[in-house]
């Protein structure tokens, strides 16, 4: 009896094995498509994200488009990518960011294929792109205006306008779109939203409506170019614009509050692509797409950066830093 | 006809006083008349304020009060209706009802006017104070929901936190939020807090809800952050914003309802002051009537006050001159006159008589003094002849008698006419100081003697003697002996004067200087001689005692003078024995005169100890006799001492201490003798350390002496009090064992000492090994001789060297060497439980009809060092007799248990593990507690154990044993009855101990198959296993035919070498799970 068990032991543990060694042999292939540069921190942020979900389920490989810096090369990247989709034969798609929609998913897979796609960051509305479908579907980003502002009236409570400033994108088309939609429940005024694309327009709106603004919120700011033609990245802006306007700015992201801006209730790209790469997985795993609805992203995290507090004399009353991560400006 | 002139005069001085108080109560009654009518009038007006305007005062003074008092509960009210809530409506009641009853009593218009207004202000305060309340009680329960939405938030998040930390993901966003809402909490009890210092608010200052205000604002914009969560968490958030607004919006009409209930309170002061400032002018008008009444009285009383002083300067013109013709007339002319007279007898002109010439008074007192002054020319005679008298007596008296004044110098006064032989100063150059004072005389060392010893008499009213010396004017010293005393001064009456005599006693006071001086060396001998010296008189009674004997005796002198010296320190003799004071050498000098020397006394000291003492007595004699003893003595301790420890060196041993060979032999031969006449035996232990030379050569003899010591030492420590160990010489040593048995005691001590040598010896850092060799005799023959026994102590001791050292041998004792091997394994089992040289091994016990494995028997072996692997058989009985088988059962308990956990983690079914017990381990009072202790450590299941053990051990079972098998039985322990049938098979007790099992004896199943007996006690166990439903196991079973006789009999399980040979855990793993498996398959093909 005894040597009976044990052989049923041996066989359950020999097949265990077998089966482990089966589904560690076969993983997931899934490719994820950036429409941004490698090392630029939002898609590091995404990655994370991603990666914390899919790792340790599927083989991984990232394409970057470069559109931040590049946007006319953007169609070209978007061929390579779908060229590597072809070679790749990927068991799920993961897109992140608006122009990876537009450039990539609308022309060469929404419709064509059946592999499921998952896209995150983006800012414009899901129709717009003709999301979701039979196999694509995602979570929007959708920034904290609201919640910011709130935040920054604690720091600042004589702080009474907002005046936002974006890269003339897809992106910023769609930050202009939320605040118009919300700005109601805004509780302070917003006398401008700007558009730019150069950083002399940014310095000529500073100039002529610096002074009329309280505050400003900057946001997908990233690749405007500079006086030399050259795409900027975020702390390059941010010094710029700290340059040309002394008061408070808030921002979208983390690295927005890292770079110099003051405080924001920021959205993560931690939390998008873990969004993405769980509803990727569960599609894997057997669900049908159709039962994946489209979502956004919800969990703010409260930023104050502490050099730009002191550097604007905010004196903060010690309730208003509860809850909230205190950073100071990395240097580089 | 007389004139009145000349009948006054006529009249006596007493008359006239009387006549001129007549006039003065006239006077009086007049005045008093006129006085009446005046107060009448006042009176009269008085009573007409009281009637008039003092009741409107009074009436004033009422209503003031129940206002006063209304006021006081209004204001209470104001500090308290957010406290009182409960009875505010109750009390609002009661004032206004108060207001309207006061309101009714009021006959002034304006006054009652204002009391309305003052009504009507304090309802619209309460109906504001009403609308305070409720507003706070909103407030409370939003302040409440708002916790409650919190509570739920929080609990949400940590559950999600929760669940992300489990999922291994990334948790600072949840982090922020409960540190967020740990913020809302804060900000929410500050509000609170705030809130309630609103509702204490002081209505007269200024509300400061600012703070409050801003901490709304801010609690406010940090829940817009929270927005930017999850739906679940951002709906909570909205939640909290929507308590937090409905809070703002609360508090701002809760400032605006207390702003207005302040205005009121405002406005109820203002009525309240107006109310009061009306009162205060009612009461002033009244006040102003009654002021011009007071005004006529005052008037009225001024005229009468003039009248009366008018009229009283009139009478009192009138006394005053009758008054000074009465005292010129008849008290100043006669007084003068008899002034006059006295001073002329002042003057010692005694014999004129006095004529005041009035035939008044003043006659009697004319008469009286003449009487007086006869009487007084009488007395100066006596006088006269008295003072002649003490004269002749002071110049008798030798020395000479003094009388001074009490100052510092004790200035004379008067000195008789002694004084010049004494001094050599004349009298008059000392009295009144005239040339020097008396105190200028004293000897200058004594004088502060003198004046302290005259002062402190003085001061306590008694008289004084006192010696001192004094400096004539010749230069010569003389002493002087004084006594003297206060006086009172007969004239003044009040100061206090010295007077005594003073004599010259220089030569007596030379004499006795001299005797002092004598008895002052003698003392000093006395003193210093170490020789204790004391002295008594006849009855005993020590009269003097030396310090030398003092210090000795420990008594003081004190102590000593005063009483009998013998029931003291001479009452008994060294050993206790009483002396009576007739036996009493010290005391015999007294009797006969003679001289006595004694040194084999002893004095006792205080603290009881005694002294012995070498003493000489002798009588002390005088005119009248012998009148007592004078004793000297030295104390001969030392000497004594001495002389023992002689006595102890030629008895003992040098280097260790103990009785040497000469004491030995004296302590032997008492031995002997004693044995001879009682019979009582002794042992006489012979030992010499085996090799010690070795140690003396290699290390030397100053370490073989120190390795000497340590051997006595432990022996010495070993043995009885009452036996006798002694140092022979060399290494050699002889014990004499006394009060002896049988041969048994004798071994025991003999293996005792063996056992000391088995610990090292340590010295100067050497460690020795060495063991004795010890010959035994018996003393079992009254014959026999001392050289006997130890020559055949000798040959013992011989023959224990010979069989190996170490070791002890009996003279002529055949079984000795037996008993030396069961005492060498009693030592060595001893020590088996320290060296680990226990082992189990188990033996599987089957079903005898499956063949299934039933449980195992856990059997202990010893691995012995040279004797191999022993069974119990060969050294359980060894183990009891030495009292260690509780051990040894307590560590197979403990093992057995711990294979058997091991086992059963394992999941290896083995049944139970059977474990033996001995008697003191089932009786040890302790034996529940260390079971369950066992059960706890090593975390076996009590379903797994069985305990075997003898019908013996229940035999011996006490009640609480019982009890204890009972608990345990109940913890689910199964109890095994060992070897049943070689006790007394007690069906009693196997009723009482709830046994589940009994085993049959090997004994029995041995010849089971021939013995026709065996076999049929085998059944009727078996039956009787059957009977009372006890599972029946048979031990021993060693053939297929045993095997089958029990089978046969339905004997339930089978234990022996057929089934299995005891095994190690590891072959028991092996061989009976293995075969267990095999049945298991035999059986399913």
């Amino acid at each position: 009896m005894r040597n009976s068990n044990s052989l049923f032991s041996s066989l359950v543990l020999v097949l265990f094995f077998l089966f482990s060694a089966s589904t560690w042999s076969a993983p997931f292939r899934v490719l994820v498509v950036m429409s941004y540069e490698q090392d630029n921190p939002w898609c590091l942020e995404i990655k994370q994200g991603i990666d914390r979900v899919l790792a340790a389920h599927a083989e991984l490989t990232y394409f970057y488009m470069n559109t931040k810096k590049n946007l006319s090369q953007g169609p070209e990247k978007a061929k390579e990518a779908k060229a590597l989709f072809d070679r790749l034969n990927p068991d799920g798609v993961i897109t992140v960011d608006d122009n990876a929609q537009s450039m990539f998913v609308v022309p060469y897979l929404k419709d064509k294929v059946d592999t499921p796609i998952f896209f995150c960051g983006v800012n414009g509305n899901a129709a717009d792109y003709g999301y979701p479908n039979q196999h694509i579907s995602g979570t929007l980003e959708r920034g904290h205006i609201r919640e910011s502002i709130a935040f920054l009236k604690q720091l600042l409570p004589e702080f009474d306008n907002l005046c936002f400033i974006a890269k003339a994108s897809p992106s910023g088309d769609a930050l202009k779109k939320q605040v118009e939609g919300e700005k109601s429940t805004y509780m302070v005024s917003t006398p401008h939203f700007e558009l730019v694309t150069t950083t002399r327009q940014l310095r000529e709106f500073t100039d002529a409506h610096g002074q009329q603004c309280g505050a400003f919120y900057m946001d997908s700011l990233e690749g405007i170019v500079n006086e030399r033609n050259e795409p900027m990245d975020n702390r390059e802006i941010l010094d710029f614009f700290r340059s040309n306007y002394s008061g408070p700015i808030i921002g979208g992201n983390r690295y927005h509050v890292e770079d110099g801006a003051v405080s924001a209730v920021v959205k993560t790209g931690q939390e998008q692509g873990e969004i993405a790469a769980d509803m990727l997985l569960q599609a894997l795993q057997g669900k049908p797409v159709s039962e994946l609805p489209v979502t956004r992203n919800y969990k703010g995290r409260r930023y104050i950066n502490i050099n730009s507090l002191q550097s604007l004399g905010i004196k903060p009353r010690p309730i208003v830093l509860r809850g909230a991560t205190l950073v100071t400006t990395t240097d580089r | 006809m007389k004139s009145p002139i000349n009948l006054f005069n006529r009249l006596k001085i007493r008359s006239k006083i009387w006549l001129l108080i007549t006039l003065l109560v006239s006077t009086m009654v007049i005045t008093l008349v006129i006085l009446h009518g005046t107060l009448s009038t006042t009176r009269e007006l008085a009573t007409e304020v009281a009637s008039v305007h003092l009741n409107e005062l009074i009436d004033n003074a009422a209503n003031t009060r129940r206002l006063a008092v209304i006021s006081a509960d209004i204001n209470r009210l104001t500090r308290t209706y957010r406290t009182e809530k409960e009875s505010l409506n109750q009390q609002v009641n009661r004032i206004i009802e108060n207001l309207t009853t006061i309101a009714t009593g009021i006959k002034d218009e304006t006054v009652r006017n204002q009391l309305s207004t003052y009504t009507a202000s304090f309802k619209r305060f309460t109906a504001h104070s009403f609308a305070v309340n409720a507003v706070f009680e909103i407030l409370e329960q939003v302040i409440s929901s708002t916790q409650a939405e919190l509570h739920s938030l929080e609990n949400l998040i940590s559950n999600r936190m929760i669940e992300s930390i489990l999922s291994g993901d990334d948790t600072d966003y949840y982090d922020q939020l409960l540190s967020l809402i740990t913020g809302y909490r804060e900000s929410l009890l500050i509000i609170d807090k705030k809130t309630t210092e609103l509702s204490t608010h002081n209505f007269e200052t200024k509300i400061d809800s600012d703070d409050l205000l801003q901490h709304l604002d801010t609690l406010y914009l940090r829940l817009q952050t929270i927005s930017a969560s999850t739906p679940e968490v951002a709906m909570h958030g909205r939640r909290l914003t929507a308590y937090v607004t409905h809070y703002q919006n609360l508090i701002m009409e809760l400032l605006q309802e207390i702003s207005w209930l302040t205005e009121e309170w405002r406005q109820l002061a203002i009525n309240e002051s107006t109310i009061h400032t009306l009162i205060e002018q009612t009461e002033r008008e009244s006040s102003l009537a009654a002021d011009d009444v007071r005004s006529d009285i005052k008037g009225m009383i001024a005229d009468t006050g003039n009248q009366m002083s008018y009229l009283l300067a009139g009478f009192m013109t009138i006394i005053m001159g009758a008054m000074f013709y009465l005292l010129r007339q008849h008290i100043e002319s006669p007084l003068n006159t008899l002034v006059n007279k006295l001073s002329a007898m002042r003057l010692e002109q005694l014999n004129e008589p006095i004529n005041i010439g009035r035939k008044d008074e003043w006659r009697m007192i004319e008469k009286v003094l003449n009487d007086m002054n006869r009487k007084l020319v009488s007395s100066y005679t006596q006088l006269e002849e008295s003072r002649a008298s003490f004269q002749a007596l002071v110049d008798n008296v030798p020395g000479t008698v003094y009388r001074c004044l009490n100052d510092s110098d004790w200035t004379m006064e008067y000195l008789s006419d002694g004084f010049f032989d004494l001094t050599g100063y004349d009298t008059d150059a000392v009295i009144a100081n005239n040339e020097i004072s008396y105190a200028d005389i004293i000897h200058p060392d004594d004088r502060d003697y003198v004046v302290n010893t005259v002062n402190e008499a003085v001061s306590n009213g008694l008289p004084f003697s006192i010696e001192y010396r004094i400096v004539r004017k010749d230069r010569e010293i003389r002493w002087l002996f004084e006594r003297g005393q206060m006086i009172q001064d007969p004239v003044s009456q009040t100061a206090m004067k010295l007077s005594g005599v003073i004599l010259d006693v220089t030569e007596k006071k030379q004499l006795s200087d001299a005797l002092a001086e004598s008895e002052r060396r003698y003392r000093l001998l006395l003193e210093h001689t170490t020789e204790g010296i004391f002295g008594f008189d006849s009855n005993g009674i020590t009269t003097f005692i030396n310090n030398s004997a003092s210090e000795m005796l420990g008594y003081t002198q004190e102590e000593m003078i005063g009483f009998n010296n013998h029931k003291l320190i001479h009452h008994s003799l060294p050993d206790g024995t009483q002396l009576t004071e007739e036996e009493c050498c010290m005391r015999k000098p007294i009797k006969d005169g003679m001289e006595y020397h004694v040194e084999d006394e002893v004095l006792w000291c205080k603290n009881g100890d005694s002294i012995p003492i070498e003493y000489w007595s002798a009588p002390i004699k005088s005119s009248d006799g012998i009148i007592g003893a004078v004793v000297s003595f030295h104390d001969i301790t030392e000497r004594k001492r001495s002389e023992e420890n002689m006595q102890h060196l030629a008895y003992h041993d040098l280097l260790t201490g103990l009785p040497n060979r000469s004491m030995f032999v004296m302590e032997l031969k008492q031995v002997i003798a004693s044995y001879r006449r009682y019979g009582e035996l002794f042992a006489l232990h012979l030992m010499d350390l085996d090799h010690f030379k070795e140690v003396n050569d290699r290390l030397g003899h100053p370490v073989g002496d120190k390795l000497l010591q340590q051997v006595a030492k432990r022996l010495a420590e070993t043995i009885r009090a009452t036996d006798i160990l002694a140092r022979l010489g060399g290494d050699e040593f002889a014990l004499i064992q006394k009060n002896v048995d049988d041969l048994t005691d004798a071994s025991y001590l003999a293996a005792k000492i063996t056992d000391l040598f088995n610990d090292e010896f340590v010295i100067d850092d050497n460690t020795i090994y060495i063991s004795t060799s010890i010959g035994i005799i018996l003393a079992d023959e009254k014959n026999i001789k001392l050289e006997e026994i130890l020559s055949n102590a000798d040959v013992a001791l011989y023959k224990a060297k010979e069989a190996g050292r170490g070791l002890f041998t009996f003279f002529g004792d055949e079984m000795s060497l037996q008993m030396y091997h069961e005492i060498r394994l009693s030592h060595d089992l001893s020590l088996a439980l320290k060296r680990g040289e226990f082992f189990l091994q188990y033996q599987p016990q089957y079903y005898a009809t499956s063949g299934k494995l039933a449980g195992i028997e856990a059997l202990v072996r010893w691995r012995h060092p040279s004797h191999g692997i022993m069974l119990p058989t060969d050294f359980i009985h060894i183990a009891e007799k030495r009292g260690i088988i509780k051990q040894i059962s307590d560590w197979v308990m403990g093992e057995a248990c711990q294979q058997a956990k091991a086992w059963s983690d394992r999941q290896i079914e083995f049944g139970r593990i059977a474990i033996n017990l001995c008697a003191k381990q089932v009786n040890d009072g302790q034996f529940q507690q260390s079971v369950e202790a066992l059960l706890a450590t090593s975390g076996i299941a009590p379903t797994l154990l069985e305990f075997e053990f003898t019908e013996t051990v229940l035999m011996e079972a006490t009640e609480s044993t019982q009890k204890s098998l009972h608990n345990l039985s109940a913890h689910g322990i199964d109890f095994a009855i060992d070897d049943f049938g070689t006790g007394f098979s007690s069906l009693s007790y196997l009723r009482k101990f709830n046994a589940e099992k009994i085993k049959i004896d090997r004994e029995f199943i041995r010849d089971v198959c021939n013995n026709r007996n065996d076999s049929e006690i085998v059944k009727a166990a078996i039956a009787l296993g059957k009977a009372l439903k006890l599972t029946v196991v048979a031990e021993g079973v060693e053939t297929e035919s045993q095997a089958g006789f029990l089978r046969q009999n339905q004997c339930d399980i089978l234990q022996g070498f057929l089934l299995s040979h005891p095994l190690s855990a590891d072959e028991l793993e092996k061989k009976v799970f293995k075969l267990e498996n095999m049945d298991e398959s035999k059986e399913s093909t």
